[in-house]
């Protein structure tokens, strides 16, 4: 593979957000020549999907190994339904695709482990979407491997987003039917607040978890959770009560070499914060600690009939799509490692899962890792 | 107009920029809760004094008629905690357990914020406290406990804790549904602490850190960050609140069973640190889950 090479890419079904696929695009050795998705999916998803390809004037085909072998393509970009996602994954990479993968990995542990299993038989790369590279946690991990703290001991993550999810908890009358989460996910497509996109309903936990664990997955050097101890409730919204899964969630995190952590994590609501939602990373170590503010560096903006929806505070400097992806070609030329491969994010849903049971339990729960 | 002992050094120190500012009160000094008893045994209405104080200590001033005000923790147990509030009640005498983070400015507006109830029902409470380390293992969480029982209106149904105790250590909360975790660190320069509160309820949230209050000092190599302080207007909020409460022939704001259940909570938080196991509130006593 030639170091200046462009990857062809396609693009396994955009029925998400389609940051994804454009954050894949924003690299310029990456290429999307096709979208492609299986038949048998529902109109609503080949209608995503043809809008993307339109909007990149490239082929929408109806069948993902027909698409895989007709376009050369060397990359598979994969952001469909959270059920989906290993299933895609595991068919590029059986097809010698490498592959980048939106969250969650999945909604089982099993099918994490599928592709795992598939990646490193192939020996095709995979990278989970993260946000490892935005600057305050670039540079957060600059510090952090300079010595600047010492050892770290302890690390936490608020990761507070300040989003709705339809009608407040508490709203609905007796004798309503509960609120269908598919249904609520394509309705709130039209503003982006679809987190958790998939059949099967997710708590924030699952949808978002990925984000602070990468974090501290990063900053910890790759440090394992070993148990967890978690509260869960569903607190703000309507849907999440009706579905009985968590917009709101707590962990204690006992990892490898003796590190404490804890992440606070939920779906605040709009109300709760003046922008994206309040992001922070706390890290203490043998010789000096570091509290950083992920939004950082940014820059405010205010005017006279300013939207009240309008965020007042802008992020600066956002280069996480290309970070990404310039760590992904450097994987692939190189045979190196991915920021996030499928084994960290196999982990990182172990971690979800036992969270999701300590909050229902009641009890530390010991992660379930790949031996 | 009462008259108030301050016993001890530490007392005077932490007092003396505030204690003429106190409306209803004057203030002396005295070395012992024993030598104010003997010294002016009559003249002396109440005493403020550090904890943890031995029952025999309490017993003795109460007896003697001495309003109380004792600062966190006021007892060595939850059991020795039981006995001093009896002790008060006997002598008809009012115990405040000494907690001035309750009266930080910055803790005051979060709390008035979930009274008013613009934020909601309280979900989430986060602080990290990280400074010199206290006395003893109680001692070093009990005031943030305190906090928490307060924000939330009642002890923890849930507890479980990680770390060490001698350089940190992690409380994880359950109060119903709702949720408190709470670390603790030994920063390694005793000069700067750092105090971090935020509320997440379920129509607005709160948050007040020091990382949001840092100013920037130019004047080294780099550029240093620092806070401006708030203060001791907390000490004088409690020290006021103490004093009007005996005036007024009411109850003091943070009363002693205030103090008894942080304690509680903190005996059962050092019991999970030391077996591993979440700590479950059944009957009005902590068991292991």
């Amino acid at each position: 593979m030639t170091q200046n090479e462009t990857f062809r890419v396609a693009v396994l079904s955009v029925v998400k957000h389609d940051y994804l696929p454009r954050g894949v695009a924003s690299h310029p050795r990456f290429e999307l020549v096709v979208v492609a998705d299986d038949d048998a999916q529902p109109d609503w998803v080949h209608e995503r999907n043809e809008k993307f390809a339109r909007e990149f004037d490239i082929p929408y085909v109806r069948n993902v190994e027909e698409a895989l072998e007709q376009f050369d393509v060397q990359v598979a970009c994969v952001s469909s339904e959270a059920e989906r996602h290993c299933d895609l994954s595991v068919r590029a990479a059986n097809a010698g695709l490498h592959v980048v993968q939106d969250k969650p990995m999945s909604t089982k542990l099993s099918e994490c482990d599928r592709v795992v299993d598939a990646v490193e038989k192939n020996r095709v790369k995979f990278l989970m979407w993260n946000r490892n590279g935005l600057p305050a946690v670039v540079h957060a991990h600059e510090l952090v491997s300079a010595g600047r703290i010492g050892d770290p001991y302890a690390i936490h993550v608020d990761f507070y987003f300040s989003k709705d999810a339809g009608p407040p908890k508490g709203s609905s009358k007796p004798g309503n039917a509960p609120t269908d989460w598919r249904d609520a996910q394509k309705a709130a497509h039209v503003d982006g607040s679809d987190g958790g996109v998939g059949h099967e309903p997710m708590g924030e936990l699952q949808i978002e978890g990925i984000y602070p664990l990468a974090y501290i997955n990063l900053l910890t050097g790759g440090a394992n959770v070993e148990r967890v101890f978690a509260r869960t409730t569903a607190h703000f919204h309507q849907l999440h009560a009706d579905n009985n899964v968590d917009d709101l969630a707590t962990v204690t995190l006992e990892m490898e070499r003796g590190l404490v952590g804890s992440l606070c994590i939920g779906r605040i609501g709009a109300a709760s914060h003046p922008d994206i939602g309040e992001i922070k990373i706390h890290v203490l170590g043998t010789d000096g600690a570091l509290v950083l503010s992920e939004a950082r560096p940014e820059v405010g903006i205010y005017y006279r009939d300013q939207p009240a929806k309008e965020h007042r505070h802008h992020r600066l400097a956002i280069d996480n799509d290309f970070l990404l992806m310039e760590n992904f070609a450097d994987a692939i030329d190189n045979d190196g490692d991915t920021m996030l491969n499928a084994r960290i994010g196999r982990s990182i849903v172990a971690t979800v899962d036992a969270a999701i049971e300590s909050g229902r339990c009641g009890s530390p729960v010991n992660v379930a890792h790949r031996m | 107009m009462i008259r108030l002992a301050l016993i001890g050094p530490e007392m005077a120190s932490e007092y003396s920029a505030i204690s003429s500012r106190v409306v209803g009160a004057t203030i002396v000094m005295a070395d012992t809760i024993e030598e104010s008893l003997r010294a002016s045994s009559d003249s002396i209405d109440a005493i403020v004094t550090n904890g943890p104080l031995q029952v025999e200590t309490i017993e003795l001033a109460a007896n003697a008629g001495k309003h109380l005000l004792v600062e966190s923790p006021i007892a060595s147990s939850a059991q020795r905690a039981d006995e001093m509030i009896a002790n008060c009640d006997r002598y008809g005498v009012s115990l405040m357990t000494g907690q001035a983070m309750r009266f930080l400015p910055e803790v005051a507006a979060i709390k008035e914020s979930l009274e008013s109830g613009k934020l909601g029902e309280a979900g989430l409470l986060r602080i990290h406290h990280w400074g010199a380390a206290r006395q003893s293992d109680i001692g070093r969480i009990v005031r943030e406990i305190d906090l928490a029982n307060w924000i939330f209106g009642r002890v923890p149904s849930e507890i479980y804790a990680a770390g060490t105790v001698s350089e940190f250590v992690q409380l994880h909360f359950g109060f119903g549904e709702a949720m408190a975790v709470i670390d603790f660190a030994t920063t390694p320069s005793d000069k700067s602490g750092y105090f971090s509160m935020s509320v997440i309820g379920s129509t607005g949230a709160a948050y007040a850190d020091d990382h949001r209050n840092m100013q920037v000092l130019f004047g080294g190599n780099q550029p240093a960050a620092i806070t401006t302080s708030t203060g001791n207007l907390h000490r004088l909020a409690q020290l006021q609140e103490f004093v009007s409460a005996i005036n007024e022939g009411r109850s003091p704001a943070i009363t002693g069973a205030d103090g008894r259940a942080a304690i509680q909570v903190a005996e059962a938080s050092m019991e999970s640190l030391s077996s591993g196991q979440a700590m479950r509130f059944v009957a009005g006593e902590y068991a292991q889950a």
